[in-house]
């Protein structure tokens, strides 16, 4: 009998030894700590680091927290990959504040860490890639300056207060807004509204107030993907910019609902910060902050646009 | 095999006790399907990689294990009297976020805030199942909702609480510490176990308990009281949730109001995988223990292989899976044996 339960237990183990990739050789290998591959953002993200890696010719260890909420699931998996003596982490914190402490303790164990996109909140990462958020409101500025002939009442749908990502992308609206077109004034601006819902009420209720609205700013493409069509339902023609470039969001500007939205090149960022990563594993000096420019999308250039260094392609799976 | 075990008439007459032992040694014998694994995953991934058959690693794995551990313990608890608890999860994060916030205000004082609202929301669940007859899914799903809407409210914006100043020092410190290379929280999580096991082996509610479960209205015609008996299961189950929510703050210095989705249904499965049946009657606590640690095992194992995360999810789903065969397999065995 007990035999029988060794015969089991061997087919098990082998089992699960088959189904684990053998360790490649290499000099370097990097740990790469994401809040969700279930996003395009971090599928997109993954795959530019991924590509990059195989370009420098370095082991690559994915782990997937599995959702953007699981910060204690993620804390766990760093603490195994600091276990496993990776050479250098890459990590977009699910939490900023919760994942200071873990990082810093991989920084202490001599595992240099890269932020990525959403850091973890400590000054001692040797490096931090990101979009630059800054440069995508000032496209969005000049698309609604352009299309509104350079005057008329704007209002903005600028996300959460303290999201630093969301403040950046308000302030270069408003500062490019102000340098060049200054006969465009904002008469509202809105920071509780996060998703299609709330952005649809929101909307709504500027077209009251504001007759002769002529344009709405909103920071992700979730909200345009709102307000558009209840804007269009409402038969106004409001001038809608936004930010990201989701299946829907393409749709939009193809059939000219929305002039423009300034997207950011991911992929890209994932190249920049395996790069980063292989320098601080081999304790070669790295660029302090590498922020990537954005990329304005329109229905001229949507067509022809090289959408390679900004979304994975379709086959891709982490 | 049930009324034999739990009918506390049969059990006076000795031929029934004899055959009761021998169905005992029977259970701990399934019991041992967590050992079994947990052995098999970490060779399997010690003769994968140097790192991870290490003291450092187990000590890391040990680490880790405890938030998932103590919830499945405590749903055990409700799972030996026929039910079960969806609402665990939301719980938990619900005493984060109280507890952030009483910590941040009172200090370490604040502690105390987490298995209150452990408490609180179990004796709700207790007394919805048992003496209003509500159905284990339905009420355990309403409590569900009603502690993640409520954490959500509790916390500013819906975001995370930050322990502040010197209580997060001490409960991160805590996280830190070792006893003679076992951590703290490993340590934490064994005097759970321990508890746990002496109520159910120990004393006479221990074995109400198992007498409700494996047939309640024999159990009600000795005397016993099966919805007190019942309301005390889903209390104790919450306060392990109430726990849990301690070792999340010890991991992360956060209230964390959207943390803990999904973990109702881990916590199901390593208190199944444990040696639990869905049916009532059946507990054992140290082979809950070594199911978590199959778990917790085979995730560190995945993290440390590097293959796709996707892949990963299916390789986790197998072993669940090949856990459930074993269990079953051992069984065949020992029945015949």
């Amino acid at each position: 009998m007990l035999g029988k339960a060794l015969k089991y237990a061997a087919l098990a183990a082998s089992t699960m030894c088959l189904s684990l990739p053998v360790a490649q050789a290499a000099d370097v290998t990097v740990g790469f700590s994401v809040p969700s591959l279930s996003t395009a953002f971090w599928t997109s993200a993954a795959y530019g680091v991924e590509k990059e890696a195989e370009k420098a010719g370095v082991k690559l260890v994915k782990v997937d927290a599995g959702n953007d909420n699981n910060v204690s699931q993620q804390i766990g998996q760093i603490q195994d990959l600091i276990q496993r003596h990776v050479n250098v982490l890459i990590i977009g914190a699910a939490n900023d504040d919760a994942l200071k402490p873990i990082a810093e303790r991989a920084i202490a164990s001599g595992i240099p860490v890269i932020g990525f996109s959403t850091p973890p909140n400590t000054d001692k990462m040797s490096s931090y890639i990101g979009a630059d958020h800054y440069d995508m409101g000032r496209l969005q500025a000049e698309c609604m300056g352009k299309a509104l002939g350079g005057k008329g009442k704007v209002a903005m749908m600028s996300f959460i207060t303290g999201q630093i990502w969301a403040d950046l992308r308000a302030k270069g609206f408003k500062e490019t807004l102000a340098k060049q077109f200054p006969s465009i004034t904002i008469v509202a601006e809105n920071r509780l509204a996060t998703t299609r819902a709330d952005s649809i009420t929101v909307a709504e209720d500027w077209v009251q107030r504001f007759p002769d609205l002529a344009g709405i700013y909103t920071t992700v493409d979730d909200m345009a993907g709102g307000v558009v069509p209840a804007l269009k339902a409402a038969k106004k023609s409001v001038v809608v910019t936004t930010s990201n470039l989701s299946p829907s969001t393409q749709k939009m500007i193809h059939d000219g609902d929305l002039p423009c939205s300034s997207i950011q090149k991911i992929v890209e960022q994932g190249r920049n910060a395996l790069q980063q990563a292989v320098l601080a594993a081999r304790k070669e000096p790295t660029t302090k902050t590498v922020l990537l420019p954005a990329l304005m999308v329109t229905k001229d250039n949507i067509d022809t646009v090289d959408l390679s260094s900004v979304a994975a392609p379709a086959d891709y799976r982490p | 095999m049930d009324t034999i075990i739990s009918d506390p008439v049969a059990l006076r007459t000795p031929s029934a006790i004899r055959l009761r032992l021998r169905f005992a040694a029977l259970a701990q014998m399934r019991y041992a399907v967590g050992i079994v694994a947990a052995l098999i995953a970490a060779a399997a991934f010690s003769a994968t990689f140097p790192d991870f058959g290490t003291f450092e690693n187990a000590a890391n794995i040990l680490s880790l294990f405890g938030p998932l551990a103590v919830l499945s313990v405590g749903q055990m608890i409700v799972v030996l009297v026929r039910g079960f608890d969806l609402s665990v999860g939301a719980v938990f994060a619900l005493a984060t976020v109280i507890t952030a916030e009483a910590m941040n205000a009172a200090g370490l004082v604040g502690l105390a805030a987490a298995p209150v609202v452990g408490v609180a929301f179990g004796l709700l669940n207790g007394v919805l199942v048992s003496y209003f007859r509500v159905q284990p899914v339905i009420a355990t799903l309403g409590s569900l909702l009603l502690a993640r809407g409520a954490a959500l409210l509790a916390a500013p914006n819906g975001q995370a609480v930050i322990l502040s100043g010197d209580a997060q020092t001490v409960l991160l410190n805590l996280q830190l510490a070792n006893i003679a290379g076992v951590p703290v929280t490993a340590v934490f999580t064994l005097i759970v176990f321990l508890v746990v096991a002496f109520v159910l082996y120990a004393t006479s509610f221990g074995r109400r308990l198992f007498m409700v479960g494996g047939d309640p209205r024999s159990a009600a015609l000795v005397g016993v009281r099966v919805h007190a008996v019942t309301v005390v299961a889903y209390t104790l189950c919450g306060f392990c949730a109430g726990l849990t929510a301690i070792l999340i703050l010890m991991r992360t210095g956060l209230g964390l109001p959207t943390e803990g989705v999904g973990m109702e249904v881990q916590s199901l499965a390593g208190a199944v995988i444990g040696g639990s049946q869905l049916s009532g009657g059946y507990a054992n606590p140290f082979g809950v223990l070594f199911a978590v640690l199959f778990i917790q095992t085979t995730q560190s194992g995945l993290n440390f292989s590097g293959i796709s995360p996707y892949a990963a999810e299916m390789v986790m789903g197998c072993s669940i899976l090949l856990a459930g065969l074993l269990d079953r397999v051992s069984q065949r065995i020992f029945r015949t044996a």
